[in-house]
This record gives structure tokens, C-alpha cells and sequence, in this order.
């Protein structure tokens, strides 16, 4: 087995903050959930917060449950399913070698509701541009797409209404003199215009957005009412 | 089996109770409902306060308090003493089921047997395989915590400066 390549570009400790706490929307979660896939000093981070949130639980004055609280759980303990059952099944990664299974489980259970049978259901944005909406833009306007890139790609500038963040799933792009590999995060805010570069392979990426694209170029601002980007 | 002492019998410095964990694999060991009942009333009641705090109704955090509390029975088994505390443990399954009445959304978890999991470096994962230590470690953090403010955002604030120490800056 090689060794694996460790990510260089993590998220940022608010954000894992926000993700254990449970204060951090679904489809920013689903991106901290990939990443943490791949990065196990993140992984660390996360298990380290979660024992904050223990001590503040446990500090947390108690209210007390109803009187009947107990008698009615001792009532449930013995309900069929109350037995240790094997922990749900991730979906199917499907055959080796498919660009699904190259997908972290918690996007699998996205995709899983979409299309099992290995292939995925990529619509064309533009030439060199594929993407996939993983869920309904949600009521804080985030958005989770995959985005598939060809090879040496270069996407317009674009700058942000809001916040995006991007985690490499396979292939890598540079962007501002950086290069981002699988398990890379790269984050850009309302201040940031980019203009990222595929490398020498099809990139697949997880895109998060909270707010609409802005395209600088002239490109750009051809292409937004069209791609919804 | 003594019942647990009232809340106030709890001090900042040791916590709910160290023997908590034990208690868990006990229900996992023995399905003893000795041991879940001891652990209904200083978690029930926290979770309960844990749920109001994020703007459950009071009819519906006792119901959802309830049902955190199924799963130290159902889901013993998936207690790992050299991964977290109880109280960490009951926090997490506790965080997960607000999520879904109270936002109508899903929390994308990491899912541990994915097969592209890259694993902890062997060498951290020996110095975490050690129960003693995660209980040490979680003293050390309530020692630490109780001399801060009470203040839930304080406490998240500084939490973030500690992982920053723990990640470092890095340029992303």
C-alpha cells in the first residue's frame, strides 16, 4: 500500500468548530465530513471539539425530564430493533475504478439517491465543464455541486457574493501560484477573484456556495445567466 | 449500585462522573438497566437543556430528549472508551438529533469504514488507544474550561485558538 498523501490546504478551525457544535448548515457539513475523510489531524481536531462539547454538556444546568420520562424509556428498551444492529451500510462504492468510487462516502450517500450503477449523472455547464447538484439550494442560499473539470481547464475569474469552498476530490488545480490535490480545501470570500487551472487530469471537485458567483471577465458575465453559477 | 447523587453532588473539576464510560459497556456487556438508569437522570436532564438552548419547545425537548437517551442502550456496542467520554459521546448523538426536527436538514457525517478513509498516523492513534489518557485529557479540559467564563461562545472561541495551535496556520 503507498503511504497516503496527506491534505496541505485544511479547513479553517471556526469551521470545524461550527460542524461539531451542529451550528454549520448541511451542505458545508457534507464538505467538512468529506474532507475529514482524508485528513486525519482534522479528524483529531473534530474528536477534540466534540470533547468540548461533552464539557459543556456536562456543565449545562439540568432540566429535568417529566416524571414518566424513565418509566417510559424502561418501557422501550426491550422494542424489537432495541438489540445492537450493524451500523447502516455506506452506499455502495461500485466497481473499482469508477469515478464514484473515488467519492467519499458521506457524497456517496448524496449520489446513492441519484444513480447507483456507477456512472454519474453529469450535465454540461460549458465546454470542459460538468456539473452535478448534490442537493436543493438550501434556505440560506448554500448550494453543493460537483463540478467535473477536464484537464488544463481554466475556469473565468469570477469573485463572490458570499463564501465558497472547494475540496479536490481526484485530479488538482492551481490557483494564485498554489496547487490543491485530493482532500485540499481552497476558500475564497467576497474579497477573492480567482481563476483556479485544472491539471493534466479530469478534476472533480466539491464546490459549496452561499451566495451567487460574480464573473469579472467578460466571459464571466456571458456565461452566469445561463449557468446559474 | 448507588443512583447518581443530585447534580449539585458534581463539581466543575471532575465532571459528571468518571465511571460513566464504564457504564456504557456495561449496557453493551450486559444490557444491565441498572446502569441505564443511572444514566438517565444527569443526561436526560442536560440533553433536555442542551435541546432548549437550541430552540426546542419544551414539549418537544423532553420528547427528543428521550429519544437521545435510546441510543446508550441501543447503540452501546458503538461506545469506544479510547475514542471519547461519555458525556462526548452522548453530546454527539444528542447534536445529531436536533438537527433533523429542528432544521429539516441531514449533518453529513464522516463515515469510519469508508475504504478511502485515510487512516490516523499509527503512532497517534497508540498514544489515543488508551482510555486513561482520554479520561486524564478530559479533566484537563474541564480544569480548563471551568476557569473560563461562562460563556458558550467564549468557551467555542477559545476552543478555535487551541485548534488553531493544534492545525497551524496553514495557507488555504
Amino acid at each position: 500500500m503507498t503511504p497516503a498523501i496527506l491534505p496541505m490546504h485544511h479547513l479553517e478551525p471556526g469551521v470545524l468548530a461550527a460542524y461539531a457544535s451542529g451550528a454549520l448548515g448541511e451542505g458545508p457539513s457534507l464538505l467538512v465530513a468529506s474532507h475529514l475523510t482524508f485528513c486525519p489531524d482534522c479528524r483529531a481536531a473534530v474528536t477534540d471539539l466534540d470533547r468540548v462539547g461533552g464539557t459543556l454538556l456536562d456543565e449545562l444546568g439540568p432540566d429535568a425530564l417529566n416524571g414518566d420520562a424513565l418509566d417510559k424509556l424502561l418501557a422501550r428498551l426491550d422494542e424489537p430493533g432495541t438489540i445492537p444492529t450493524p451500523r447502516q451500510e455506506p452506499a455502495p462504492p461500485g466497481e473499482g475504478g469508477s469515478e464514484l468510487a473515488a467519492l467519499p462516502a458521506p457524497i456517496r450517500s448524496y449520489l446513492s439517491l441519484i444513480d447507483q450503477d456507477g456512472t454519474l449523472p453529469w450535465k454540461m455547464l460549458a465546454p470542459g465543464v460538468r456539473q452535478i447538484r448534490l442537493m436543493p439550494r438550501g434556505a440560506d442560499g448554500a448550494n453543493a455541486r460537483l463540478f467535473k473539470l477536464a484537464p488544463h481547464t481554466s475556469l473565468p475569474d469570477h469573485g463572490h457574493e458570499g463564501c465558497e469552498w472547494t475540496l479536490v476530490l481526484t485530479g488538482s488545480f492551481t490557483d494564485a501560484g498554489q496547487r490543491f490535490a485530493r482532500g485540499d480545501v481552497a476558500h475564497a470570500d467576497r474579497d477573492t477573484i480567482h481563476a483556479p487551472v485544472t491539471g493534466a487530469e479530469d478534476c472533480i471537485c466539491l464546490i459549496i456556495t452561499d451566495a451567487p458567483l460574480r464573473y469579472t471577465g467578460l466571459l464571466g458575465r456571458l456565461i452566469q445567466p445561463v449557468t446559474d453559477l | 449500585m448507588n443512583l447518581e447523587p443530585g447534580p449539585n453532588a458534581t463539581t466543575i473539576g471532575g465532571g459528571l462522573g468518571a465511571n460513566h464510560g464504564a457504564l456504557i459497556i456495561r449496557i453493551a456487556q450486559r444490557r444491565d438497566r441498572t446502569a441505564f438508569i443511572v444514566l438517565f437522570q444527569p443526561y436526560g436532564s442536560r440533553v433536555k437543556s442542551y435541546l432548549r438552548r437550541w430552540g426546542a419547545a419544551d414539549a418537544m425537548s423532553e420528547d427528543l430528549a428521550r429519544e437521545a437517551l435510546l441510543p446508550i442502550w441501543r447503540k452501546a456496542n458503538r461506545f469506544d472508551p479510547a475514542k471519547a467520554g461519555a458525556s462526548s459521546w452522548i453530546f454527539t448523538i444528542a447534536r445529531n438529533l436536533w438537527i433533523d426536527p429542528l432544521r429539516k436538514e441531514r449533518r453529513p457525517e464522516l463515515d469510519p469504514t469508508d475504504p478511502l478513509l485515510v487512516p490516523d498516523d499509527p503512532e497517534d492513534a497508540e498514544d489515543a488507544d488508551n482510555a486513561q489518557e482520554i479520561e486524564q485529557r478530559d479533566g484537563l479540559l474541564r480544569t480548563a474550561l471551568g476557569t473560563l467564563p461562562a460563556k458558550q461562545a467564549e468557551v467555542v472561541r477559545l476552543a478555535c485558538d487551541r485548534l488553531r495551535g493544534i492545525i497551524g496556520d496553514h495557507p488555504s
